[in-house]
């Protein structure tokens, strides 16, 4: 019987992809048979373990500043004593195993002891890549179906976003798989529209939040909350320029946080982020924050905003999820009327369907 | 009652670099100027051991600045070398002018009490200044003047090293201690230092405005380089940092080449070397390959090959988010090239109504300007011809001038 490969190469921890493969992977595998793997060099079968620990954030950028009050799971990591990693240590497997928990299957992956057998991919089976892989093309030839969840199409049509390592082997995937491709899956009409111009098959599906675990943390009242990548295609030195200017020019500022995982091009913001303090205090890092923390934030924010022009939209989700509304760019696909009608209790088992039913057209 | 201008940044300088800054420039342009000036009496000092003063010649500072301007590279003694290197280096040090090289047992300049001592230079890269100052200003009584350039570590930290800030703050509040005239090269600059004062709890004063001349004597003939670029192009000459806005620039050509191609869109040329928080930003040209070729760097153009790209751009740009001042939008004009100006701080300043100023945050607003020049030749060309005709460079000696009457 073919088979669905969630390949999660290139997918970083704690990144939004690595939250979106385990939502959505998880949903898969309650409608159809589904191996994890991963190009480690060759692509191989992992197990389903490594969805949860691919969440888990990675250590926190080291920004000299006295850390915040500890906020939920992910408790950010003070000075780097023994005591205090292996506390971090404990909280991040907490952390894992809360999210494994949540995200289990409801029923287990029933062809597992199959495909741990089988080294990857034959004719007939389908390839579901996040992120670009060097051996799409030998699969291509032998018979497997290429997918590709664009988790991140924004930044696949902007080089200068990647680092020039990353962008390179973007362009020789483009040049050599790309035409490969069967369908391409993205999360924003724009994106879907500029691949197509790429000469992809792409197709947009509305995505989901991520669930929060059930746990309410401490939180940041009545702050501005800018949800998403702190990077260059997640504006964040745009946003740390408007926000400069607001600082001169209004009194009683709400604090700022940042909730997002570091991305690529973050240096020279982190730089600022240091140099000035974090703004005379009114900006909070809080890199690679949890889902429910994400939550806990947003519960008690002012204000929500998402000004990233890159990724798969989750900042707008899990403010809908939320219940709070969500200033986007206007690149986001918020913007659209038709997704204005996406019920907010989307889950990832709809998702999962919509794209099965997207491969058997 | 002598004003005296401490040039002892210059000669510091000219010990490290073989290529003088904007500040050294300055230091000359307004030395050479205030030389010519009838009143009052003009000397130039600078600091000879911990505590003293010695008096320097204005030709010793001539021969020093030519030396500089020339790319001439100034013999340097490294004491650590094998004894061989060292004896050459010491019969280098001979075959360089005297007012070159370090002052020993100089007599101290005769300074009164009725004097003043100007300040021009970088003094926050010198960590003894403020005290040498403080101790010179009690034993003479003389009065000391501070020209201010900007105070841009103090109201933007976020662009400085840490360390760099608060060494420039230490700097900065002790010399507003002992300074008993502030000056500052434009209303913007006034405009800092008088908020920073107010954040110290110090009493409003009047600070007078300087404005620096436009161009600079020792620019070198204009016809000796090449800048070697086929067809049109656009240029910023500004060192390539956060501040200076150069992710906005590479937005804006990413835009433009985007909607109508690389055919119609000129090249951009950075002319000027990778700074402070420019890391993301080479990366991204990097990643992009210039914007595919679009967009050139030259990171070490020599003066005359700066002087060349002036001449052969077609327009200039300098959207920089911070400023003291904005010497780019100077030298275009001079230059005869319109320039598309930052509305932000002090560049509005500069260029009066012969620049287009836009809002150096606003992607759109800058995407229309670019597209309505690129479509309109004859208003280019038209803006050029208004530029050779209106404009009037500020002479360094108009300069001079408004100095004196600010320390008056």
């Amino acid at each position: 019987m073919p088979r669905l490969w969630l390949d999660i190469t290139g997918v970083g921890p704690g990144s939004d992809a690595a939250w979106l493969a385990a939502s959505l992977g998880h949903a898969l595998c309650d409608l159809t048979d589904v191996t994890v793997c991963e190009r480690t060099p060759s692509l191989q079968p992992h197990p389903w373990d490594i969805l949860a620990s691919r969440c888990a954030p990675p250590p926190e950028p080291d920004l000299h500043i006295a850390p915040p009050a500890p906020l939920g799971l992910a408790q950010r990591l003070p000075a780097p004593t023994r005591a205090a990693i292996r506390r971090f240590a404990a909280t991040q497997r907490a952390a894992i195993q809360a999210w494994s928990r949540l995200i289990r299957p409801t029923k287990p992956p029933a062809s597992r002891s199959e495909t741990d057998d089988q080294p990857g991919p034959v004719a007939g089976d389908t390839l579901l890549m996040l992120h670009p892989n060097g051996d799409a093309a030998r699969f291509a030839a032998q018979g497997v179906r290429l997918v590709w969840i664009a988790t991140d199409a924004g930044s696949f049509l902007r080089p200068d976003w990647q680092s020039p390592r990353d962008a390179t082997d973007t362009a020789i995937w483009q040049d050599t798989t790309a035409p490969l491709v069967t369908l391409a899956v993205t999360w924003s009409p724009e994106d879907a529209i500029a691949l197509n111009h790429l000469g992809f098959t792409t197709i947009a599906l509305d995505a989901a939040a991520i669930p929060p675990d059930l746990a309410m943390m401490d939180s940041e009242p009545d702050c501005i909350l800018a949800l998403g990548e702190i990077s260059e295609a997640g504006q964040t030195r745009h946003l740390l320029l408007a926000w400069r200017n607001l600082l001169d020019t209004t009194e009683n500022l709400p604090k700022l946080v940042l909730a997002g995982p570091i991305g690529a091009l973050a240096d020279d913001v982190l730089a600022q982020l240091r140099n000035s303090r974090m703004f005379d205090g009114t900006v909070r890092l809080i890199a690679h924050p949890t889902p429910a923390e994400i939550h806990s934030l947003l519960a008690t924010c002012r204000r929500a905003i998402a000004p990233s022009t890159a990724g798969w939209g989750r900042a707008r989700w899990d403010a809908l999820a939320a219940g709070r509304s969500c200033v986007t760019s206007l690149h986001d696909a918020i913007a659209s009327p038709q997704l204005r009608s996406v019920p907010a209790t989307r889950d990832w088992k709809n998702v999962a369907a919509d794209l099965l039913e997207a491969f058997a057209q | 009652m002598t004003l005296w201008i401490d040039v002892s940044d210059l000669f510091g300088h000219a010990g490290a670099f073989r290529r003088p800054s904007g500040i050294q420039r300055v230091i000359f342009e307004l030395g050479r100027a205030l030389t010519e000036t009838s009143t009052p009496k003009i000397g130039f000092i600078r600091h000879s051991s911990r505590l003293t003063y010695a008096e320097v010649p204005w030709p010793d500072i001539v021969a020093l600045f030519s030396s500089l301007s020339d790319d001439a590279t100034p013999p340097t003694v490294t004491p650590t070398r094998p004894l061989r290197l060292q004896l050459e280096a010491f019969r280098a040090l001979l075959a360089i002018p005297a007012s070159l090289r370090p002052p020993r047992r100089t007599a101290a300049a005769p300074l009164q009490p009725d004097d003043t001592l100007l300040i021009l230079g970088a003094g926050w890269s010198d960590s003894g200044q403020v005290a040498r100052l403080a101790r010179l200003r009690q034993q003479t009584g003389l009065r000391i003047a501070l020209l201010v350039y900007d105070i841009i570590p103090l109201m933007r930290p976020e662009w400085t090293d840490p360390s760099n800030a608060a060494r420039f703050q230490s700097w900065f509040d002790g010399m507003l201690g002992i300074t008993d005239r502030l000056l500052a090269i434009s209303a913007w600059t006034a405009r800092d230092i008088a908020i920073h004062r107010r954040r110290l709890g110090l009493p409003e004063i009047h600070i007078p405005l300087v404005r620096l001349g436009d161009g600079f004597s020792h620019a070198p003939p204009q016809t000796e380089a090449h800048h070697g670029i086929d067809g049109a192009f656009a240029l910023i000459v500004s060192t390539i940092e956060l501040r200076k806005n150069h992710a906005f620039l590479l937005d804006l050509w990413q835009a433009l080449l985007a909607r109508h191609g690389p055919a119609a869109i000129p090249k951009l040329v950075f002319a000027g070397r990778p700074g402070p928080l420019s890391h993301d930003l080479m990366q991204r040209l990097e990643a992009s390959a210039n914007l595919r070729g679009h967009i050139i760097l030259l990171p070490s153009a020599s003066d005359a090959e700066i002087a060349a790209l002036y001449q052969g751009c077609s327009f200039t740009v300098f959207l920089s988010l911070y400023e003291g001042w904005g010497l780019p939008v100077a030298e275009s004009l001079c230059f005869g090239k319109p320039c598309i100006a930052s509305s932000a701080t002090s560049v509005p300043e500069v260029g009066g109504d012969l620049v287009q100023i836009i809002d150096p945050r606003d992607l759109d607003a800058a995407i229309f300007c670019l597209e309505a020049l690129l479509n309109d030749p004859a208003g280019l060309a038209a803006w050029q011809n208004a530029i050779l005709r209106d404009f009037r460079p500020t002479p360094w000696l108009h300069t001079a001038d408004t100095l004196l009457a600010g320390l008056a």
